[in-house]
């Protein structure tokens, strides 16, 4: 098909023409005002000029060619309007499902298929020669316009455009109430991109498929969605018992009860903390010691990360020698690198820096 | 906690870390109050349970997470409060949802745990998912601590 990645008025018709030269761009051009003028102003005017050119009016040949072009005009020129934006970004994409039913659509406004794509291609398709085309075009417009009474051929033209609305609310994704078919489209989009998770290609190609929904708010849309669904997997992993778990409320209702469940846990945790808390005094030292012992048996390299130099430079001392009686000399060894902590500027807590001189106070309460 | 702050999406600092600061601010917490009185009980336990939320809030960043920024200036804005959070931009977040009409389920579980992240308020849906992977991470991290913590207290 000729003109590809043209804009979205243009499409059908440019599908109608291959490689179409001087010709179709003359009537691409000069038509559309013509026809969005009043949509049926061209079909009204089309019955006179088949006639003109069946009974032989030829002499300039542009004239056939719009001729053929009013049809496929009037209807392009439609939905124009609703399909402005966005739609080029996807047009070579998008291009052939597009491009059928824009051929078949000109087919079919014309009557049968295969006389309209007849016309077309012999209205527009040899342009090397203007002669012959005009020609071919009065010799392809003529059994059309000598089949059908003119008047009967007007009421076919209304009756078409009318049907050529109605269609793509119907089966085909061109449309002008653009809002409509979005939102529907949206909720498919939306269903699929819950079964599936896309890939980046099929995603691609899901929106190439459907060619409609790709404005800037259906774009973004999806983009939300697709982050949110990516971020809810990720949840999925965290939180346990929701794998089996299909279906993103119910997965939902699963996190916030497990985050409650977190909260209460920590809250009823401070509360057995605060009942022993009395005779927490030497105990923190050591559960510190344990647990640092605990954990550095796992994660040696990851400590290396953290800030805490002296902290972790004194460990070793703590496990050689505390792990098996808790003796005082690793408390006062604590003491010191909880000083050291603070009087090496542990930034992240000012609230508690401020309140808290570090070198007198903090040794005999612990 | 520079470490933390160069960790990618939701990986969290190691077990330890958090221990260290929250047993931090118990030490400091039992040199601000002394704790001698036991019919201070409840004051206690939400001293506590705040501390534990700083202390986890700090451990997991300090303030490059949206969530533990909003919990560190909620405890510096009340300081004898017990630690709520805030549902800031609330109206902002409905007003937009309504408007677009997006999945009504979906959004509405979204704004039950807008109210139980901290500093959700405002956050839009997908980074609202992202902080929440990671509170929870940072919340089941600080459960293990006290619960080591009560563990090893507790035979006493």
């Amino acid at each position: 098909m000729g003109g590809e990645s043209n804009e979205g008025g243009e499409m059908g018709f440019k599908h109608g023409d291959d490689e179409s030269g001087g010709i179709s761009r003359v009537g691409i051009t000069s038509m559309p005002l013509y026809a969005k003028a009043d949509p049926f102003f061209s079909s009204a005017d089309w019955d006179p000029v088949v006639n003109a050119a069946a009974a032989g009016f030829s002499s300039s040949h542009y004239h056939p060619s719009m001729a053929m072009d009013n049809p496929g005009m009037s209807c392009f020129s439609h939905y124009q309007p609703g399909s402005v934006s966005g739609f080029a970004a996807d047009m070579p994409a998008s291009l052939l499902p597009f491009g059928d039913c824009g051929g078949g659509q000109i087919g079919h406004f014309l009557g049968s298929d295969k006389k309209g794509e007849r016309l077309i291609r012999a209205g527009e398709s040899s342009h090397e020669d203007h002669h012959q085309v005009s020609d071919d075009a009065v010799l392809g417009a003529s059994p059309v316009g000598k089949r059908r009474l003119p008047e009967a051929e007007s009421q076919w033209n209304k009756k078409a455009v009318e049907e050529f609305q109605e269609d793509p609310q119907r089966g085909n994704d061109q449309s002008q109430k653009k809002h409509k078919n979005d939102q529907s489209k949206e909720t498919v989009n939306k269903e699929s991109s819950q079964s599936e998770e896309a890939p980046k290609e099929n995603y691609i190609h899901m929106r190439a498929r459907r060619g409609q929904a790709t404005n800037s708010h259906s774009l973004a849309e999806r983009v939300r969605r697709e982050k949110i669904s990516e971020r809810m997997r990720l949840l999925q992993e965290l939180v346990p018992g929701c794998n089996k778990i299909t279906g993103k409320a119910v997965m939902l209702d699963e996190i916030i009860n497990y985050v409650q469940s977190l909260q209460q846990q920590v809250e009823f945790l401070s509360m057995k903390l605060a009942t022993v808390n009395p005779e927490i005094n030497i105990d923190i030292d050591r559960i510190l010691a344990k647990d640092l012992l605990q954990s550095r048996d796992r994660n040696t390299p990851t400590l290396g990360l953290n800030p805490f130099a002296g902290f972790q430079g004194n460990i070793p001392n703590l496990s050689a020698t505390t792990n098996p009686q808790y003796n005082p000399l690793p408390q006062t060894t604590l003491e010191s690198e909880l000083q050291n902590l603070y009087q090496m500027g542990f930034v992240s807590n000012p609230s508690t820096m401020s309140s808290f001189s570090p070198n007198g106070r903090l040794k005999p309460e612990l | 906690m520079a470490s933390a702050d160069k960790l990618i999406n939701t990986d969290v600092p190691e077990k330890d870390v958090f221990a260290f600061h929250f047993l931090q601010s118990l030490s400091n917490l039992r040199k601000q109050n002394p704790f001698d009185t036991p019919d201070q009980k409840n004051y206690r336990v939400r001293k506590i349970k705040k501390a534990a939320y700083v202390s986890m809030a700090r451990a997991a960043g300090g303030s490059s997470r949206l969530w533990s920024r909003a919990l560190l200036r909620r405890a510096d804005k009340d300081d004898n409060k017990i630690v709520r959070f805030s549902r800031r931009k609330w109206k902002i977040s409905s007003k937009r949802r309504r408007s677009n009409q997006r999945a009504p389920v979906v959004e509405e579980a979204a704004e039950r745990l807008r109210n139980l992240v901290p500093g959700g308020g405002g956050m839009e849906t997908s980074k609202l998912m992202e902080e929440t992977a990671h509170y929870i991470k940072c919340l089941s991290m600080q459960v293990k601590v006290m619960q080591c913590l009560v563990d090893g207290l507790s035979p006493k």
